[in-house]
């Protein structure tokens, strides 16, 4: 058990709620409609109301607070960042300390609170996408909604295709760098001590025949799919069906309905609140 | 047609390159390749000869395309355009063949180097074709690996299927019929396993040797004991020895 | 070399769903200079073991002493003991990254700190000890060398750290007949010629009996056997129920004392086993 087992890719948790059923093609617009929901809304109670019916959405999904977490951690820093940023230097408002550059004023605040959260919210939002939706499924799902752009020429299949194949391989991947990180280690290798400088230099040694396998897999890869009749997208029938359910119709009501719920809080009566 | 064929040959004799040339992976410099009657270097020709010659390679890793098992069978059927209604029996059906229907859903990199050996069978099998090439299916796999492999082997040839197995372990070659073996790019032995294990000086040329229990047999004949011409099991050799004990 | 193993137990993700005991309460004694053969189905613990004996792992349960210093110590550099024990891992061709062979055999003396003006002699040392031709290698590229020699670079690479106990594991995966037998006779010449302390990790019985002077058989990570060949033959149900078999020629012998040849136990050549075989035929016959 070892870097494969930690690693787990988009952190996807296996499960058999509402959200994991629903058309994984339903499920990515919808996220894009909630994203840009939340560039349109301009008060705080706004916010909070989102939240609330996100906290909702996890509850439904059966997925564990503890995940969302987990995927909120590596942005923390930014998120409080912007909050520091914007707090400290406001383009409008009352001042109500000052001190060398930096100023702290009412409106200040309110926005500081402001960013951070639609930045707290946005990323909430896609990780829970990613929490009940498989990587393969999300692949897919963007093959089939943007197939019609073959019509510009875009190559939608072979890309989607090429998505597929770097999931497929990322645990195998992972296994051999592991492996080929033990065997330079027994060499003497200094990648679990050192000073910075060494321990790139000792990176070399585990980057380069990691390379050269990649292309070594990809070339027998090719020959393999080739021998399978694989020539592109043409002519290609497909193994899993996606099917609308009323389950998709319901949830994109209420999207819809939240939606108007949300931006409704726009007209309060105060600034941000 | 349903024959069993076993390509033996010291690595460099061009076994593998033998192997690419039947199902037009590599076009022959000279001569001729006709699968069906479809020959190899007509460009046009190449998906329907890819059909009817599977092949089943050495890495069970760099040929497994899906990610989860069920999806990389269905792969050859997509490229084909085969209906959805029909891909799905045919996975199931092969899957069922080689045993491997209850991981139908697991990821490849969990598997076994025999899993997902058998996983690429399946995957050639759904496409129904005429012939399998085994380019060293085994050789990279453990002992259990590859009994699970030869397993499968044995049970497709009853049912007819033709395989051409190219490798060059020797315990392989008692499986086939036929023996071929190469050394450096030419054909320097054809025949029964028997017949062609007999040829110890030529074996020992291509720096290849007979399973151990068909040297002993020889060795036992070479001083006289009567033994029958075709020993390739160790359970034949005891056996055989045993009656002669009776019978003496 | 001395290597004593007291009750070595490791498990894997302690604590945590996937927990797996890889080795159960293993002991067993090397001697310096000895030859010794460990074998066992996949899963049964073997890459553990040796990764616990290169100083790779640590034991969740007990010790390990080279020399009869304890290297399960939380205290002990393990950067030496590596040094110590090179382990050649499967597929060893795989790790080669530098822009020359002597480079890349180089690596592992440069990391130890052996001083520049030596490194060149080890190199050296290390590619004749495999059997290669320093001179016509040395600047080659790694990446155009054959299989087999890729093999051999890489464990010169090891060698040239000059450990005093060697462990291949899996030297002769993807071999041919010839490459393997190649192989086999350039470690059976190391054993004999530098005296070292070789443990030889395989699945196949053959190779193993061959070669070793001890065999350690594992199973579900505990050491079910241990002796000499001739001693682990005479056990065939307890190999097989390793999930192993013996090599072909004891295996024939063994299944014809079970039927009522009388034969000895220590025959490895198939003209000797032809003369017995032929003698009981002719004894029972009066």
């Amino acid at each position: 058990m070892q870097l494969a087992d930690v690693v787990t890719i988009g952190q996807y948790v296996p499960g058999d709620s509402v959200l994991h059923r629903m058309d994984p093609r339903v499920k990515l617009i919808l996220n894009t409609l909630l994203i840009v929901l939340l560039f349109f809304v301009q008060k705080v109670t706004g916010y909070l109301f989102f939240l609330a019916i996100l906290l909702a959405l996890v509850t439904t999904s059966h997925i564990s607070l503890r995940y969302l977490w987990r995927g909120l951690k590596p942005i923390l820093f930014l998120i409080a960042f912007t909050f520091i940023v914007q707090l400290l230097f406001p383009a409008e408002g009352q001042p109500l300390w000052q001190w060398w550059i930096f100023r702290i004023t009412d409106l200040g605040i309110w926005k500081a609170c402001f960013m951070s959260l639609r930045l707290a919210l946005l990323v909430f939002v896609t990780t829970l996408l990613t929490l009940v939706t498989s990587p393969i499924d999300l692949t897919d799902a963007l093959d089939r909604l943007f197939s019609f752009l073959k019509v510009l020429r875009i190559p939608v299949h072979e890309i989607a295709m090429m998505m597929t194949i770097a999931l497929r391989f990322i645990p195998t991947l992972l296994e051999e760098t592991d492996k080929i990180i033990k065997a330079q280690i027994s060499r003497g290798a200094p990648l679990d001590r050192g000073n910075l400088f060494r321990r790139m230099r000792g990176f070399v040694s585990v980057l380069i025949p990691l390379f050269v396998s990649a292309f070594r897999r990809a070339d027998e890869l090719a020959q393999a799919m080739e021998a399978r009749c694989y020539r592109g997208g043409e002519g290609r029938t497909r193994l899993k069906e996606m099917r609308l359910s009323s389950e998709d119709l319901w949830a994109t009501a209420l999207a819809l309905l939240f939606c108007a719920g949300t931006l409704a809080f726009n007209w309060m009566p105060y600034r941000w609140l | 047609m349903g024959d069993f064929l076993c390509v033996l040959g010291p690595n460099g004799s061009g076994k593998s390159t033998f192997g690419r040339l039947l199902n037009a992976l590599l076009i022959p410099t000279e001569g001729e390749v006709l699968v069906d009657g479809l020959d190899t270097r007509d460009s046009r020709n190449t998906w329907a000869i890819r059909q009817r010659v599977g092949m089943v390679f050495q890495n069970p890793d760099n040929q497994i395309v899906g990610t989860q098992v069920e999806e990389d069978v269905a792969f050859g059927l997509e490229n084909l355009g085969i209906p959805r209604q029909e891909m799905r029996r045919r996975v199931e059906e092969n899957l069922t063949r080689v045993g491997m229907l209850s991981y139908r859903q697991h990821p490849p990199h969990l598997l076994s180097g025999g899993q997902k050996q058998r996983v690429a069978i399946a995957g050639v099998l759904a496409m129904q074709p005429q012939s399998i090439v085994l380019d060293e299916a085994t050789s990279l796999l453990d002992p259990k690996g590859r009994s699970e492999v030869r397993k499968i082997l044995v049970q497709l040839h009853h049912e007819g299927v033709t395989l051409i197995l190219i490798t060059h372990l020797m315990e392989e070659a008692l499986l086939a019929d036929k023996l071929v073996i190469l050394n450096e790019g030419r054909i320097v032995l054809f025949g029964s396993p028997e017949e062609v294990f007999g040829q110890s000086e030529m074996l020992r040329h291509c720096h290849l040797e007979a399973p151990t229990v068909v040297r002993l047999a020889q060795a036992l004949r070479d001083q006289s004991v009567a033994l029958p011409n075709r020993i390739l099991q160790v359970e034949e050799l005891v056996d055989e020895l045993c009656v002669l004990k009776r019978s003496i | 070399m001395r290597i004593e193993a007291k009750h070595l137990t490791y498990i894997y993700g302690s604590g945590l769903p996937w927990e797996k005991r890889a080795l159960s309460d293993v002991s067993f004694s090397i001697e310096s200079g000895e030859f010794i053969g460990l074998i066992g189905e996949t899963g049964s613990g073997k890459s553990t073991l040796v990764q616990i004996l290169n100083g790779l792992l640590r034991p969740t349960e007990g010790t390990i002493l080279l020399d009869g210093s304890d290297i399960s110590n939380r205290k002990v550099d393990l950067h030496r003991i590596r040094a110590q024990v090179g382990l050649v891992f499967q597929f060893p061709e795989q790790q080669l990254f530098a822009e020359t062979v002597g480079e890349d055999v180089a690596f592992g003396p440069k990391n130890l700190g052996v001083p520049k003006e030596e490194i060149g002699k080890r190199v050296d040392e290390a590619l004749l000890k495999v059997g290669l031709r320093p001179q016509s290698l040395r600047d080659r590229s790694p990446f155009t060398l054959s299989g087999g020699e890729k093999r051999l670079v890489s464990i010169a690479g090891v060698l040239a750290m000059r450990p005093k106990v060697l462990i291949l594991d899996e030297v002769t995966a993807g071999l041919d007949p010839k490459g393997k037998k190649e192989i086999l006779a350039r470690i059976q010449l190391l054993h004999r010629v530098e005296k070292a302390t070789i443990i030889l990790v395989s699945h196949d019985m053959d190779e193993i009996a061959l070669l070793s002077q001890r065999i350690l058989i594992l199973k579900e990570g505990k050491l079910i056997l241990e002796g000499s060949p001739v001693e682990i033959f005479a056990q065939a149900q307890d190999v097989r129920s390793a999930g192993l078999d013996l090599p072909t020629l004891p295996r024939i012998l063994f299944d014809l004392r079970c039927r009522g040849f009388q034969l000895p136990t220590a025959i490895f050549e198939i003209a000797e086993a032809a003369r017995w075989i032929r003698k009981e035929l002719f004894r029972a016959a009066g």
